[in-house]
């Protein structure tokens, strides 16, 4: 009970000390920036609930400890940095330190460290960790923290992933959805002027674009960069053509109850097009072996053409080829038969430890990096979406490459299911279409043995 | 008599405790360490737990769910075929290039160092730069072949299900077997020149010298090696998953890649556990027949 | 005689073929290496490939200095590793020497316990060691590290030296002792020097197994001024990059202590003091 109190307590302090900080705060800040915002009046402070560029320092000397898997990352990890740069300027008294982890890894560590009691203050969350977090029950509800103003503030597609039970997991930063990233310069040499919308146009583009070209009799550009690895980067793309043939691999019904959807005909026409690609010969070959880093390689070099991705990976590429930026784009994925296309937001965040002994300063540090000015460094650097509306409605977010990325998010958008046992679910989708590599079997057959192998999981699961 | 009975048992007392001396320290860290973590693991095999605050006991369920899944089966037999085939590529070519670098032959120093540099490898490295290697598109692999004339379109080891799982063999092989040739060499140098210079006398050749002299002096080593590197194998994990990550199709998918997507991924650890418990048993069933059948005297 | 003669010719020629076909093996790959190591990334998926870069460049030498504390990650591998090996080699040699001696009790017993911890798969054990360790206040910590290291290098070295001081004839033994030396001298003077290829070897088998362990490492230590080597490899492979030149940079630079360590006890393996001293 008293929780509640204090945790209102923080909230209302923070209100009151945010917007009187924007005003008060003459010597870091020029007063010209906001200063209708000084009457409290409630719905023009809405607005306001958004930058937070001068925070309100503790008193004592603290040191805030944030695990991150971004900040490992090149060139990504410089948002985090800067973001713990600029706040340690504003608030000297506090120490920002990053507990790096590699994200391959970040799985075994963050289990093994909230199991052992041991969670630094804020640590990094992927919508993939939340049934984890879920059972652990490590996290802070952030809605008391941030104040329901400010979480208004949130994307409210983020907002359905990252509430569960009528609580806030994490403070979601930024997304990267799916769409399919492509070659502008390529395309305009193909003389390619409309985006396929099915499956079949799809198909037909990626034959078109694979070419020989520089006649040495040899195949060296190949339409479509698949990821074809079994293991999550693959099985994610996997899934995003399943969603766009109208089915999916598990999904909770109205009644709590999981169900798979790998008996709908929609699972096995995603099979399908995984093997006509390879039959056709679109797919650089070793597809078996092409990951996430080998597939934007291909990009960056011009030996593939389309791939099915975030927009991220342009960050990537471009760092790889610097000569490639400005001539990457986006085109929503193409769905079996017409129909608008699913995407999946794939977005990343903060969350608070409920063991912190540090909240208020953790909920400083993030509504600070999640500011206009802080989000867009992160933007720049690797073209993932921002989290918060104000900084969605962003120029340098809309125009440019991302721009195709930015219109998938109005279109509809799949939330995986927070079931525990949902990574084995995903290694039956990999399992299916490497099963389907082989050529061995057919579509029907395999999805058939997907659904019974999802079933059995369910099963197994209860 | 009765005091040559008497002395025996005094000396047996006298053996015992200095025996024990000599081992305590290892006894007291292993127990310590590594004893809590298994017993740990036994117990949590048993239940349906977030492993902080909700335990349910659940009996036999993860193992009998395991014992009767077809998938445990076959990932547990393409598992067995991958050790096999590692240990004894390990024990062949460790022991091969023990018996020639032994000689004293020229620059037999140098081949030394140059013999011994894959293991000196992090695992994650080898693992990516065999990946490149073998790649169709970027790999030195199909570029030589390429030169040579003779392919003409792309080779893709890693990509179907025989080649793939030779491959990561012939990689693990490639990373493992410099432990067994160190092991052998070491070995060797406790083998009496006595026993060769007796043999040559009886007109042994060098390959006759080899099985009857060589190998019966390093059957300690040669058990000692085998079921070390079954077990090792038999676990193995990061090289085969950064190449093939068990693929194409499973066919190189091993029982660690399972333990760790049901631990960390699915956060099952009742399952995980189970499972462990299971290889452990089994790995303790292999070694004692290694054991039997290398006969060992102690 | 011309019989030994040509059969010598053919052992030689036997001999120098595989050695070189393994050389030419074994540098294939590390040819590859410090080729990628010498390339920028702009380049690095070229094709046709380039088995020497056109524009070699030690930037990503340069990185390994300047955009990681690439220093203190060798001189915490070198620590750790180092007293890891000392302690765990001096262990398990007196273990080993007093399995193989002595009969006692329990000893079967001991063996299976030692051989059955290697058999259990290590992810499971992360986690009970990082609760023990947490307890014991060693997370984030060297010396954590160093005691975690010990413990899995233990049950090998003891196998791997029991099954070396078997190899010693027990005669020795009975000679020393017979001659009026206590237990502890007949270890100390006369057997332990004759197992020196053995310590060795098992030595350079721990070294090597704590440099390159990654796992254990990368749970137990958070801050960055404590992490090892391989911990630095690792952290440049990414989820959706992989920093290549770098990586094979620091594989390289990662290679040279292991190298240096491995020549220094090649010596007694080489000049094994234990050659020829058994008279049967």
């Amino acid at each position: 009970m008293s929780r509640k109190a204090i945790a209102a307590g923080i909230a209302t302090a923070l209100l009151i000390g945010g917007i009187g900080s924007i005003s008060a705060e003459a010597a870091t800040k020029k007063p010209a920036a906001k200063p209708a915002a000084k009457p409290a009046a409630k719905p023009a402070a809405a607005k306001e609930l958004n930058e937070f560029l001068n925070p309100t320092c503790p008193a004592k000397p603290t040191t805030l400890t944030i695990a991150s898997a971004v900040i490992l990352e090149k060139p990504g990890g410089l948002a985090d940095q800067n973001n713990a740069d600029e706040f340690m300027k504003k608030c000297p008294n506090v120490k920002v330190e990053f507990i790096g982890i590699p994200s391959n890894n970040l799985p075994e560590k963050l289990t093994t460290m909230a199991i052992g009691g041991n969670l630094p203050d804020m640590y990094m969350h992927f919508t993939s960790f939340t049934g984890k977090a879920l059972q652990m029950r490590i996290f802070e509800d952030l809605i008391p923290l941030l104040g329901q103003d400010y979480v208004n503030g949130f994307d409210p597609l983020f907002l359905s992933e990252a509430i569960q039970g009528g609580k806030l997991l994490w403070a979601p930063w930024v997304a990267i959805p799916h769409a399919v990233l492509y070659r502008k310069d390529i395309f305009e040499k193909a003389g390619i002027k409309t985006f396929p919308k099915t499956f079949d146009e799809f198909l037909d583009l990626a034959k078109k674009l694979t070419v020989d070209t520089d006649g040495d009799g040899k195949v060296d550009q190949y339409g479509w960069a698949m990821v074809g690895t079994p293991n999550g980067s693959g099985a994610g793309r996997f899934h995003t053509i399943v969603l766009n043939a109208g089915a999916y691999n598990l999904k909770e019904d109205t009644n709590g109850k999981f169900i798979s959807g790998a008996s709908l005909k929609g699972y096995e026409t995603a099979l399908q097009l995984y093997g006509d690609a390879i039959k056709a010969g679109v797919v650089p070959p070793g597809y078996t072996t092409t990951g996430y880093p080998e597939a934007s390689a291909q990009l960056a070099t011009g030996k593939g053409v389309m791939m099915i991705t975030g927009p991220h990976s342009m960050g990537i590429i471009v760092t790889q080829n610097p000569a490639l930026k400005g001539k990457l784009a986006g085109f929503p994925v193409p769905t079996a038969n017409g129909a608008p296309p699913i995407t999946t937001l794939g977005q990343h965040g903060y969350a608070i430890s409920r063991s912190s002994k540090n909240k208020a300063v953790a909920v400083q540090y993030i509504k600070f990096m999640l500011s206009t000015k802080q989000i867009l460094v992160y933007n720049d650097l690797e073209y993932r979406l921002p989290s918060r509306l104000k900084a969605q409605e962003d120029p340098q977010v809309k125009s440019g490459m991302a721009a195709g990325f930015v219109n998938a998010l109005k279109g509809k958008v799949w939330s995986d299911s927070t079931a525990s046992f949902l990574g084995s679910v995903v290694k039956v989708d990999y399992d299916a279409y490497s099963e389907m590599f082989l050529g061995k079997k057919t579509a029907a057959e395999i999805a058939k043995e997907a659904d019974a192998k999802i079933k059995k999981l369910i099963a197994d699961n209860a | 008599m009765k005091s040559v009975f008497a002395k025996r048992s005094a000396f047996a007392k006298r053996e015992s405790r200095s025996g024990m001396i000599f081992t305590i320290p290892a006894a007291l860290i292993m127990f310590g360490l590594v004893v809590y973590p298994m017993l740990y693991g036994f117990f949590i095999s048993t239940q349906k737990s977030n492993l902080i605050d909700k335990w349910e006991f659940v009996g036999a369920k993860y193992y009998i769910q395991l014992l009767t899944d077809a998938q445990f089966y076959g990932t547990l037999k393409t598992t067995a075929l991958f050790a096999a085939c590692v240990v004894i590529g390990n024990l062949f070519v460790g022991l091969l290039l023990a018996v020639l670098v032994n000689q004293k032959i020229p620059l037999v120093n140098i081949f030394k160092v140059i013999l011994m540099l894959p293991w000196l490898f992090p695992e994650v490295v080898v693992a990516l730069i065999w990946k490149w290697l073998f790649s169709p598109l970027f790999g030195m692999f199909n570029y030589v072949l390429f030169s040579l004339n003779l392919i003409d379109k792309e080779v893709d080891v890693l990509g179907q299900p025989n080649s793939a799982f030779a491959g990561v063999v012939f990689v693990c092989i490639w990373k493992g077997y410099p432990i067994v040739m160190l092991m052998m060499m070491a070995g060797m140098k406790n083998i009496p020149q006595e026993r060769f210079e007796a043999a040559a006398i009886d007109g042994a050749n060098k390959w006759q010298q080899f099985l009857n002299v060589t190998l019966p002096g390093l059957r300690p080593i040669l058990l000692v090696a085998s079921i070390l590197e079954t077990a090792w194998w038999f676990k193995h994990f990061t090289i085969v998953w950064l190449m093939t990550n068990g693929g194409p199709a499973g066919s190189t998918e091993l029982i660690s890649v399972d333990i760790y997507l049901q631990a960390f991924t699915n956060f099952n650890f009742g399952r995980a556990a189970a499972e462990s418990v299971i290889i452990l048993l089994l790995l303790m069933f292999v070694s004692f027949i290694y054991s039997r059948v290398l006969h060992d005297e102690n | 005689m011309a019989g030994t003669r040509t059969n010598f010719i053919a052992t030689r020629i036997a001999t120098y073929s595989i050695l070189i076909i393994m050389t030419f093996l074994i540098f294939t790959p590390i040819f590859w290496m410090i080729s990628t190591s010498l390339k920028t990334e702009a380049v690095m998926f070229n094709t046709p490939i380039e088995l020497i870069p056109s524009d070699p460049t030690l930037d990503s030498y340069k990185n390994l200095w300047s955009a990681y504390p690439f220093l203190t990650y060798l001189r915490n591998s070198v620590f750790v590793v180092s007293l890891a090996t000392f302690f765990s080699v001096s262990i398990s040699t007196i273990a080993g020497y007093g399995i193989s001696r002595f009969e006692f009790r329990g000893r079967s017993f001991y063996m299976a316990f030692l051989l059955a911890t290697q058999l259990f798969p290590s992810i499971m054990l992360l986690i009970p060691y990082y609760k023990i360790f947490k307890t014991l206040n060693l997370l984030d910590s060297l010396y954590g590290l160093v005691i975690v290291y010990i413990s899995f290098t233990i049950p090998f070295c003891t196998w791997m030296m029991r099954g070396y001081f078997n190899g010693i004839s027990k005669d020795l033994d009975q000679a020393a002792s017979i001659d009026g030396a206590n237990r502890f001298r007949v270890f100390g003077s006369v057997i332990l020097p004759l197992a020196w290829p053995g310590i060795a070897a098992t030595a350079i088998y721990a070294f090597i197994a704590g440099w390159n362990e990654y796992l254990f490492a990368l749970v137990f230590i958070n801050t960055t001024e404590r992490k090892t080597v391989s911990l630095g490899i690792g952290q440049l492979i990414g989820e959706y990059r992989v920093l290549w030149n770098e990586l094979m940079a620091a594989a390289f630079f990662a290679l040279v202590p292991m190298v240096i360590i491995f020549i220094f006890f090649n010596r007694y393996l080489v000049d094994g003091l234990a050659a020829g001293a058994v008279k049967e």
